[in-house]
Formats: structure tokens, sequence, C-alpha cells
């Protein structure tokens, strides 16, 4: 037997039924929501990770560039010192077991641990005291002191190498050579290094600027990726890679260069989109009489005519309109012309060097397969539709900062690579104002490529 | 992050203190601790999922920025809950121009249901069947049998007379039960007076 309720009954029923309903929302629904919220306040969000990034830089280049300019410092206090007399050594003076009057401060620009050694099957050197090794080489008509020098020592075309002693103070004359070891070592040409602070204080002051070659242009080609990424409250997938070809000029002066260039770069990004369809969908259909004729009819039951309606009639459709909202992932491309504006250090030891960089890059976008309304070809059900973009669409232009620390190798005296893996951080905003959580996209990256000296 | 949800999970104001500094971690926190309810309830009046998310985003979207109102002199839970169902109402509210106000039916006297025909009924099915009834019968329906609003709160509410409120319920319930005896397949019988 069916037990029957009434009304309240029912109600009860059905609120105990359907009161604790708990229904999943679609993933995308977070996105959507995000969208509307408020702007979250900007000081928690949008500078701290700039200022500790830009603060961290400046802490850097600021320690390197107080570290020079103390040693440049030094350099000046040596300078005062400097006698007013000159060497009258020559190399082809010099024999073995003759001691020389030798005039420090003359002596060239000293080949240290930074210079690249090109050939280094001309050491034959043994040390004369391990704490005060010392080696000189005669090129031509001039003295090289390499001092501390570990294994090598370069000559120059036909020269001498000597060895002095430096056991003794530098500030006590005459240095005394010990012994002249080789002579005519055949060496190509060699590179000095522009950093000063490489060089030995002690004899740094005596360097002629015309052995130091202080500056250089180099033209750089490379490539880089990097990953940016993107909030995880409005995007789906919250990173995008980028891949950026460069193309730029340094200039050196000492350890410091600048660097400007153009680059071109690529990435897609997967957005989200709302599409929105309204269609006209058949939902049912009558018959409607449109005309009714009577018609006299024989009737061969009863042998007489009988007057019977005859219905013109036609079928009707009847339509319903629904809109149907869907949300979809759909990867778009952007293609962004860059503007990099850079200083930087840079330190060389032996074939390779240390380099920081750190700067600006103004970014232009170029072309975007961000749209709206791709329903083009609409069908006959579909009375209008369009797709519009719930994650954000990109500004057009937009500053950010770039940090990058890297190594670069010395293939010959003209060309070299270098490997700098970077931090860039986006000043302003890469989307509109209605980002809600204003969360500035960061981005890490490799630049790899190829720097050609001038 | 996880340990940041238990502790916005345990205290309801340290993620109300966070959201309004909008923190991103509590204000999803907030989407997710509330969202599956909130939607469980908005498909009720709604005549899809697809609506009733659009209930919920702009539900939401009025809890984030009305958070600072939020006066703990009730549960969160139960604030957010009528925050949706004011935005429910509003969207029929804004809905109801467009829509085409049809009779849809006659409907036909009907006796006392079986409870085996609810029973037999999964709470989807049952929504489901909710969800075909006409807007203003199903916004009634839900607010006077599920929520527990008066007459005068739904005519105060939707702008309309209690009468009228009153007469759209006993539609919307007979309108229901035919529905629900029609899918169950068990038929209801009258009770003799």
């Amino acid at each position: 037997m069916k037990k029957l309720m009434h009304n309240n009954e029912f109600d009860k029923l059905l609120k105990e039924k359907l009161s604790n309903v708990v229904v999943k929302p679609s993933e995308h629904l977070w996105s959507r929501i995000v969208t509307g919220i408020p702007r979250y306040s900007p000081w928690g969000q949008i500078f701290t990770p700039f200022v500790k990034i830009f603060l961290g830089s400046l802490v850097f280049v600021g320690a390197v560039v107080i570290t020079t300019v103390s040693v440049l410092d030094n350099q000046k206090s040596s300078n005062a010192i400097m006698p007013a007399y000159e060497s009258t050594l020559r190399g082809n003076q010099i024999t073995h077991g003759q001691s020389f009057n030798i005039d420090i401060f003359e002596l060239m620009p000293v080949i240290n641990q930074s210079t690249i050694i090109e050939k280094t099957e001309t050491t034959q050197l043994s040390p004369i005291d391990p704490e005060m090794l010392s080696f000189a080489i005669v090129r031509e008509d001039n003295l090289i002191v390499d001092k501390k020098a570990n294994n090598a020592v370069l000559a120059h075309k036909t020269s001498s190498v000597v060895e002095l002693d430096f056991s003794q103070n530098l500030d006590e004359f005459p240095v005394k050579i010990k012994s002249i070891v080789g002579a005519s070592l055949p060496v190509s040409e060699m590179r000095l290094n522009k950093n000063p602070i490489s060089y030995s204080s002690a004899l740094s002051a005596a360097i002629p600027h015309e052995y130091i070659n202080t500056s250089e242009l180099a033209l750089n080609i490379s490539y880089q990726p990097e990953l940016y990424f993107f909030d995880s409250m409005i995007f789906e997938h919250s990173y995008a890679l980028d891949h950026s070809l460069n193309l730029s000029i340094q200039y050196f002066t000492r350890d410091f260069f600048i660097e400007m260039g153009v680059s071109g770069t690529y990435v897609s990004h997967a957005n989200t989109y709302q599409n929105t369809v309204e269609v006209r969908e058949l939902v049912d259909s009558y018959e409607q009489v449109d005309s009714v004729h009577f018609v006299d009819v024989w009737d061969p039951i009863t042998s007489e005519f009988i007057t019977q309606p005859v219905f013109y009639t036609s079928v009707v459709n009847v339509y319903d309109e629904n809109t149907v909202t869907d949300v979809v992932s759909k990867n778009d491309s952007y293609l962004y012309v860059q503007i990099p504006v850079f200083m930087g250090l840079r330190k060389d030891i032996r074939r390779f060097s240390i380099e920081a960089k750190t700067g600006f890059i103004f970014s232009s976008l170029l072309f975007t397969s961000e749209q709206n309304n791709i329903y083009s070809n609409e069908g006959t059900n579909i009375l209008h539709a369009e797709q519009s973009i719930i994650s954000l669409k990109r500004n057009r232009q937009y500053w950010s900062f770039l940090f990058g620390i890297g190594a670069s190798y010395k293939l010959t005296s003209s060309a070299e690579m270098f490997v700098t893996p970077t931090y860039r951080y986006l000043l302003s905003p890469l989307y509109p104002g209605n980002n809600p959580s204003r969360k500035t996209p960061y981005a890490f990256g490799v630049q790899t490529g190829i720097r050609f000296i001038f | 992050m996880n340990s940041n949800k238990e502790q916005f999970i345990k205290d309801e104001q340290l993620l109300l203190k966070e959201c309004l500094k909008n923190n991103p971690r509590a204000l999803k926190c907030l989407y997710e601790m509330y969202s599956s309810k909130m939607l469980g309830i908005l498909i009720r009046y709604a005549k899809n999922k697809m609506e009733a998310e659009d209930m919920l985003q702009e539900g939401f979207v009025r809890v984030y920025q009305n958070l600072d109102k939020f006066r703990y002199e009730g549960s969160l839970e139960g604030w957010v809950r009528r925050i949706m169902i004011n935005t429910a109402i509003n969207y029929y509210k804004s809905n109801l121009k467009h829509n085409q106000l049809i009779d849809v039916e006659k409907v036909s006297h009907t006796g006392p249901l079986s409870v085996d025909a609810i029973d037999i009924l999964s709470y989807k099915q049952l929504i489901k069947l909710i969800q075909t009834l006409p807007e203003g019968y199903r916004l009634v329906f839900n607010l006077y049998v599920i929520e527990g609003y008066s007459h005068r709160e739904i005519a105060n509410h939707m702008g309309i007379s209690e009468n009228t409120s009153k007469s759209q319920l006993s539609r919307a319930r007979k309108a229901l039960q035919k529905k629900i005896v029609k899918y169950s397949g068990i038929c209801y019988e009258k009770v003799d007076a």
C-alpha cells in the first residue's frame, strides 16, 4: 500500500532531500569570479618582490663599484710615489747573471691570472721563492713582469725571459735578475685584462695606459627562452614560455659595459574564453487549420449525399530561443618587439668572464591572436554568438626590469660565447586595470649567444 | 599553502581578516569552502548548471565586495547563503523583462503524492524536475519550501503580493508533484475525504 502525503509532508520531504545538496563548480569558475573581485591593495602585492630584486641588484652593483673605486684609489696613491726618472733597460741588454737597476714603475703591464694565455708550453720557469714568485719577460724593448704568476708567462716575438727576485722589498732597488731562462719565445698577441682589480696592486701603478685596452665594442646575437609565471587564480595555465631572438651592441669600458639592442619575442599562452551562443531550437510543431471547406459526398451506405468538412492545414513549428554559454581554453599567440637597455659589470678569469647586468626592457605588442566573435559562420539556428575573453587581455606595451648574472668563454680574441640566466619582473602591468590580484608576472630565462668583439 | 588553508578553515576570523587584506589564498580558500554548497543551493533556482554558475559567480563577487560589512552576528556560511539567495532573486528580477511570461500549463488538480514517488528519485532527478518549473514558480517554491521564507518575505523580495506568492506556490507544488509522478512512474492517489 502506498503511503500518501499532504503538502506539508511533501515540503518537508523535499527539504530534507534537497537542503544539503553539494554540487562541484566547474574548474573555470574561479577564474571567472576572480576577474570581478575588487583590486587588492597594491603595496603588499606589487612592489615587495620588485624592491627585493632591485635592492639586491643595487647592493651587488654597488659592492663591485666600491671595490673598484678602492683599487683605483690605491693606484692614485701609488702614482704619487712614482719616481720621475726613466729606465734605460732594454731586453737585448740582459745577459745571464747580470744585475741591472730596474725601474719597477716602468715595467710594462702585468700579465696576470686573468690574461689569456695563448701558449703555455713556454712555461719552464721555476719559482725562486714560492711566496714571492715573480717572473719577468723582456718584450723587444720593454720589460713585462708577471708577479705571482701560476705557471705561465708570455714573451713577445723575439723576446728574452728573465727571472727576477722580488723577495726583497719592492721599494728597494736595484732588483736583481737571477737568471735568463729563455729567449725568443714565439707567442701570439697578448690580450690584456681590462679589469684593473686583477692587477697586482704594487705594480698596477706602473701600467702605461697605452698598453691597456680599456674599451671595446661588441655585437651580441642570442636566443633567450623565458618561463613566465602568471597568477594561477586567473589563468588555467599559470605559466608561458617566451622565445626571444636578441641582437644587441655592448660597449665595454674597463669592467663596465652598457648594452642596447632589439629583440623579437614570440609567446603562446592559453587564455580562457566564454562562448555565448543564442540558438533557436525546434521544440514542437502543431497542425494549424488554415481553412475549412464543406463538400457533398455520396454515402453508399445511406445512399444519399452528406456534407463533410475538408480541413486545409499546415504544420507550424514552435521554436524556443535559448542561450548556451560555455567556457573554453584557447592558445593565443603574441609577437613582441623589445628594446633592452642594460648596464653591467664584467670580470675576466683567464678565458672565462663573469658578468652581471641589469636594466630595463620596453616591450611592444606587434601581433596577437586574442580575439572576440570567432563565430563568423553562423548557422541557421544560431541567432547570435560571441566569444569573450575571461582571462585578461594583454596590454600593448609594458616595461620590465631584468637582472642577469652569467659567464662567457673566449673562443678567440674576437669571439665569445656566453650564457646568462636572467630574472625579469614586469614594472608596468601586462594586463589592464581589471587584473584582480595585480600579481604581475615574472620570468626566469637563460640568454645564450655569441659575442663578436671589435 | 595547505597549512594556510587549514588555518583558515579552523579560524573563520583569520580567514576574513586575510580576505580583507586581499590575500589571494584566503580569497580562494573562502571560495573553496562554500562554492560547492552554494552551487547546490543555486542549482535549484536556475534552469541549468550553467545558469547556476553564473549566479554563483555574481554571488561570490558580491560576497567579496561586502566582506567588510560582515559583523559576525551569525555564521559566515549563513551570511554567504543569504547573499546567494538574494543574488538568485535579483537574477530572476533582471531576467523577468526578457522572459516571455507564459502560462505553461493548466495545472489540473492533483491529489496527495505517494512518498515512494519522491523516495525513488535521486536529488539530482528532483533538481532536474524543479529546474523545469517556470522561473516564478521555481523561485517561490525554493524560497518557501526549502529556505523557509514566509509569503510576506517572498512578496517583499520579489515585489509581488502575498496572494500571488501563495498561488504561485500552490501551482508550483502541483506542477512539481505531477512531474514527480510522471517521472517516477508511481501514480498518486487521491485520499478519500
